[in-house]
């Protein structure tokens, strides 16, 4: 599943990367900061796809923000009042799109295969033509580590890097022109200087990934023009060429290009431009003023990176599996034996397509039963010396994803696996002063939750009851209680006592998943 | 850069240089310059850089002589025109020189001399054992 969300970020943001390179040239920015903007914009596309795959965000199961967990016996007679808004920090997951990708995952690794096959192929064919091209070229001059050839079977001039070496190479025929030689090999070293050279490799593995993608085409036009518009205005800018000269070269190149050589891959070339869009655009460019560009090219990058990174992650996992219909869940329910009393209602519906629907849902699942495991010998023997139901093992998943987190710097907010806040541990004999928290002591918070819950259960008689309690407190169930005259902890929901919303609908959701593991395939 | 394959032609240019040193049989940069006809204009540099890279393709040697060097063809003209017809029969003629043959009496105009010297020279071919 990870890799068709991959495909697909990585196809979108190649089209946002087109489309914003677009805009960019529109812009009145200098050659050099727009050619760098362009490169930024290569590498986002490129990078955050595979930086969002190896590091999921936490979504479903991040810690909730809580005013209060887990009322204490001591404060029953206090009047109600709410410590805090109860507000919920969730990121990440988006609501489950219901797409069925069974076929889709088929088709993106065989696009991908095609991709992967293509780009190599081109490279490999581009390796042998410039193998051939360099075995009957004449060296003209080394300079330290570039080295300036001249051939008889290239008609435009072009420059590519290897490892270990910059090479130029220039056609034979230019020789009788010394002129158009001077500037060819200029322009070529110039092409070096900048590491445009260089930047073709990041162009190339781009387009490995996502060759089928018409856009890249285009994309990969508009950095060229850029680097080719960078490499005029320096050279003119410079007084190292006449603008004059350079245009004319530039049109007698672009003769020689038409009916001369397919631009390579690897390569940049003085002419691999040879449309009329692109060449007029190149010889205005150079007639005109320096341009010191009107826009700020830090904040514009800021901008890009910012708008990129909240697509790529946005697209990173909007692709996710079929969740299950009303029906299903309900075979699913009546098929789970359990001792704690669940029901299947739209909310436990939703909160289990949101963890089975999105890659980062499943994956914080998994990695929160893989947790469980650790701790499970203790918890459960808490829970038989109890006599609690054995499906709350499952709370620690909903509060904290079986992290043993430590108190957050709100002290309203829990800590442990169990998530007390630090009057309820008081009230239930953990040390919380002097640098000590015992609530991040698992065999003591767990104990203490045991406690907890058996001491609401005792009060309000329904373990639904209790877990409702535990969370939202038991003054809002006792006045649920009142108000609705419902001992039915879904009925108090419905009429909005509770505390963290679908709290219930969550660990319901967790039991289920927790004992059918086979959902999260 | 590899050795040069004897098959290769040379350039257009490279072939005009050489057919000024086949017939002063050699000379330097400045004499190849002399040579050139009026109006073809190409640089000291220009004429400098091919002549070196016709020494590469080791169809011109060099001789130091005081601050610069002369260049003596390696190859003669017929020699050269042997390899370019060699080169025309095998790329273009599929290796058939008949083929060659037949192009060129089908689109030349060979004169009555012309004509009885081909005669002459394919009759000494077939006394040959």
């Amino acid at each position: 599943m990870s890799m068709t969300n991959l495909f697909f970020s990585l196809h979108l943001l190649v089209v946002v990367a087109t489309l914003c390179s677009f805009v960019l040239r529109r812009l009145s920015l200098s050659s050099a900061g727009e050619l760098k903007l362009h490169y930024l914009i290569l590498v986002l596309a490129l990078v955050l796809p595979f930086v969002l795959l190896m590091n999921p965000l936490d979504s479903s199961f991040a810690p909730l923000t809580k005013s209060f967990t887990a009322q204490t016996l001591r404060e029953y007679d206090q009047p109600f009042v709410l410590q805090a808004p109860v507000e919920k920090i969730a990121i990440g997951s988006l609501a489950p799109t219901g797409l069925d990708v069974t076929w889709l995952q088929t088709l993106v690794v065989g696009f991908m295969l095609l991709s992967l096959l293509i780009s190599l192929w081109a490279v490999i064919k581009e390796v042998r033509s410039i193998r051939h091209i360099l075995r009957d070229a004449h060296v003209l001059r080394r300079i330290r580590k570039a080295t300036i050839v001249c051939s008889d079977t290239v008609s435009v001039p072009f420059s590519f890097l290897t490892p270990w070496h910059a090479w130029v190479v220039i056609p034979t025929s230019f020789l009788t022109d010394s002129s158009l030689t001077l500037i060819s090999i200029y322009h070529e070293l110039q092409h070096h200087r900048q590491r445009d050279t260089a930047w073709q490799y990041v162009v190339l593995t781009l387009r490995a990934l996502v060759g089928v993608n018409p856009f890249m085409s285009l994309f990969d036009k508009i950095i060229s023009e850029a680097q080719e518009l960078k490499v005029d205005s320096t050279l003119v800018d410079e007084g190292k060429v006449r603008a004059s000269d350079y245009a004319q070269c530039l049109l007698d190149v672009a003769t020689n290009a038409c009916v001369g050589q397919k631009p390579l891959v690897c390569a940049t070339g003085l002419a691999f431009l040879t449309d009329r869009q692109s060449l007029t655009r190149r010889i205005e460019n150079m007639f005109q003023l320096k341009k010191n560009g009107s826009w700020n090219v830090g904040a514009l990058a800021i901008a890009l990176t910012l708008f990129m990174s909240a697509l790529a992650f946005k697209t990173g996992q909007a692709i996710g599996s079929p969740g299950l219909t009303m029906e299903e869940a309900q075979a699913l329910l009546t098929n789970t034996p359990t001792t704690f009393p669940l029901e299947m209602n739209g909310d436990v519906l939703h909160q289990l397509n949101r963890t089975l629907q999105t890659v980062q849902g499943r994956q914080e699942m998994r990695q929160a039963l893989k947790r469980l495991e650790r701790h499970r010998a203790l918890v459960e023997s808490k829970i038989q010396e109890y006599g609690v139901p054995q499906e709350l093992i499952a709370v620690p998943i909903v509060e904290s994803g079986y992290r043993n987190l430590a108190q957050h710097e709100n002290p309203s907010h829990g800590a442990g696996l169990w998530m007390f806040i630090q009057s309820t541990a008081r009230a239930y004999g953990l040390r919380v002063w002097d640098g000590v928290d015992e609530r991040l002591d698992e065999a003591k918070e767990t104990d203490a939750a045991m406690r907890l819950l058996k001491a609401e259960k005792i009060r309000f008689g329904k373990w639904p009851l209790s877990v409702l309690a535990y969370n939202a407190g038991d003054r809002v169930v006792t006045k649920g209680i009142f108000k609705t005259g419902s001992r039915n902890a879904w009925v108090l929901i419905r009429h909005g006592y509770q505390g963290d919303k679908h709290y219930l609908a969550k660990l319901t959701a967790a039991i289920l998943i927790m004992k059918n593991p086979s959902l999260l395939e | 850069m590899k050795k040069q394959k004897e098959e290769r032609l040379l350039t257009e240019t490279e072939l005009e240089l050489m057919t000024l040193l086949w017939k002063r049989g050699e000379g330097s940069v400045a004499d190849v310059i002399a040579d050139l006809p009026a109006g073809r204009e190409l640089a000291y540099t220009s004429v400098s850089t091919i002549l070196r890279i016709l020494e590469q393709k080791e169809v011109l040697t060099t001789r130091k002589e005081g601050r610069g060097h002369v260049y003596i063809p390696a190859i003669t003209k017929d020699e050269y025109e042997s390899r370019t017809v060699h080169h025309m029969v095998e790329r273009v003629f599929d290796g058939t020189p008949m083929a060659l043959a037949r192009q060129l009496l089908q689109t030349t105009h060979l004169s009555k001399d012309e004509l009885t010297e081909l005669k002459k020279m394919i009759a000494q071919l077939e006394k040959r054992p």
